[in-house]
């Protein structure tokens, strides 16, 4: 079965690759790149593992430079027992550089300010219930990634923020820094064409 | 099993190392179609009538309480000259005062930017910039025993000036820095982290009689995209 399966993702890797590669991708200005997939986080102060549905929205100025949304949605903690929010969504907005030279694989690396909206989880306070106090809070994130264009209208991506902030709240004070990785099929199109 | 694995990884690294070759040689490609087209003096779009949109994130450094906020806003800009700009923001800042209090500002300004430097065609813009905002201020002291908040607010003005700099990653778009003074103008609200018992609380004491000129420093980074032209002109 290992086997199998071993083999199996060889030859998608090796068919994807190829594939690709022998198509003349370029980046340029005018594309459009959306996606949409789940995230996973890890709070760095407190441990925890959140779970977001995350989309983005881009456009390359030109084959170095985008512009970039990403907007994450707050599903759930991953462990019950150590949840420091009810729930924590955010939006980001800012640039990112692409370190490639144009071609099919897009590394990237980029800045983005964002807002954090969050609500207090009952276990990091002394009360016993939800203490039903939300709170917007400025975020800083950086991220790093690439994407990989598949010929006409589709790409892989790896996607990897660190998103630093702090929930500022009379019950508690917890650090919103977070590491979050996504990764996926993503869609893009050439508006300009 | 093992062998697999080394099969996999050897694969991946093959193709890779192929697809970087082409990859390599489309942005030869690329190069000699960018070199065909001879960079202007207005490369990089610092002309007149130029309109920019950007996002920013603020860090306030060294208030009043000596705490650091961060801060998340957005601005525009227009040109009006190849050495005179004017940046047009609003900006939300929240600061963690040490766990016994918050303090929230919101700023919504102006600010003209005049650049020393013909700089036109060059990745680093400098500029010193000088303005003026209207500004929120909302200081909370979480209060010994919970939950007895109290908290002050008020409405002011300030100035602002200090120094920054573009960097152009590409004509359209760009990534400052810049580092500024804001003094306000208004009633001051003071805090002061006081120990009784064991216990430490933020007293806040708003200063409405007569003016106060408290300040922090501002360090701003903001990304910025150039829409277009709103006139044009030399």
């Amino acid at each position: 079965m290992e086997r199998k399966v071993v083999l199996f993702i060889s030859i998608f890797v090796y068919s994807f690759f190829n594939v690709s590669a022998q198509d003349n991708f370029q980046l340029s200005s005018g594309i459009l790149r959306a996606q949409g997939a789940f995230a996973v986080g890890r709070l760095t102060e407190s441990k925890a593992t959140q779970i977001y549905i995350k989309g983005d929205l881009s456009y390359y100025l030109d084959s170095k430079v985008s512009v970039r949304a990403d907007g994450f949605y707050f599903v759930d903690s991953q462990d019950k027992t150590n949840k420091p929010f009810d729930f924590s969504h955010s939006l980001f907005t800012g640039l990112s550089y692409h370190l490639g030279n144009g071609g099919a694989f897009d590394p990237y690396v980029g800045l983005q300010p964002g807002i954090n909206f969050a609500r207090l989880g009952s276990l990091v306070t002394t009360l016993p219930i939800s203490p039903n106090v939300t709170s917007w809070s400025p975020v800083l994130s950086g991220h790093v990634g690439f994407n990989y264009y598949a010929p006409k209208i589709f790409h892989l991506f790896v996607h990897m923020q660190y998103i630093q902030g702090r929930f500022v709240n009379q019950l508690n004070t917890q650090s919103l820094s977070e590491f979050r990785i996504s990764f996926g099929l993503g869609w893009n199109i050439d508006v300009l064409k | 099993m093992k062998k697999l694995l080394l099969l996999t990884l050897a694969i991946i690294i093959t193709v890779s190392h192929d697809s970087l070759s082409q990859d390599v040689h489309e942005s030869n490609l690329m190069i000699t179609r960018c070199a065909t087209k001879p960079a202007t003096a207005k490369t990089f779009s610092q002309v007149p009538g130029m309109f920019e949109l950007g996002v920013r994130s603020t860090a306030s450094l060294f208030g009043d309480a000596g705490n650091h906020g961060l801060g998340s806003g957005g601005q525009f800009r227009i040109r009006f000259h190849q050495q005179m700009g004017s940046e047009w923001f609003a900006d939300y800042i929240v600061t963690d005062i040490e766990g016994v209090g918050k303090r929230e500002d919101a700023h919504i300004g102006w600010s003209v930017m005049f650049y020393p430097f013909k700089s036109a065609n060059k990745r680093f813009s400098p500029y010193l910039l000088a303005g003026h905002c209207f500004d929120y201020t909302k200081v909370t002291s979480y209060g010994v025993p919970f939950p007895a908040n109290i908290n002050s607010e008020r409405w002011s003005s300030a100035i602002q000036m200090g120094i920054g700099t573009h960097y152009n990653l590409n004509r359209w778009s760009d990534v400052s820095l810049s580092v500024q003074y804001m003094t306000h103008l208004g009633n001051d609200i003071h805090t002061e982290i006081v120990e009784e018992n064991g216990l430490r609380y933020l007293t806040l004491n708003d200063h409405s009689h007569g003016a106060s000129l408290e300040g922090h420093v501002l360090a701003m980074l903001s990304f910025n995209v150039k829409i277009g032209r709103l006139w044009k002109g030399k």
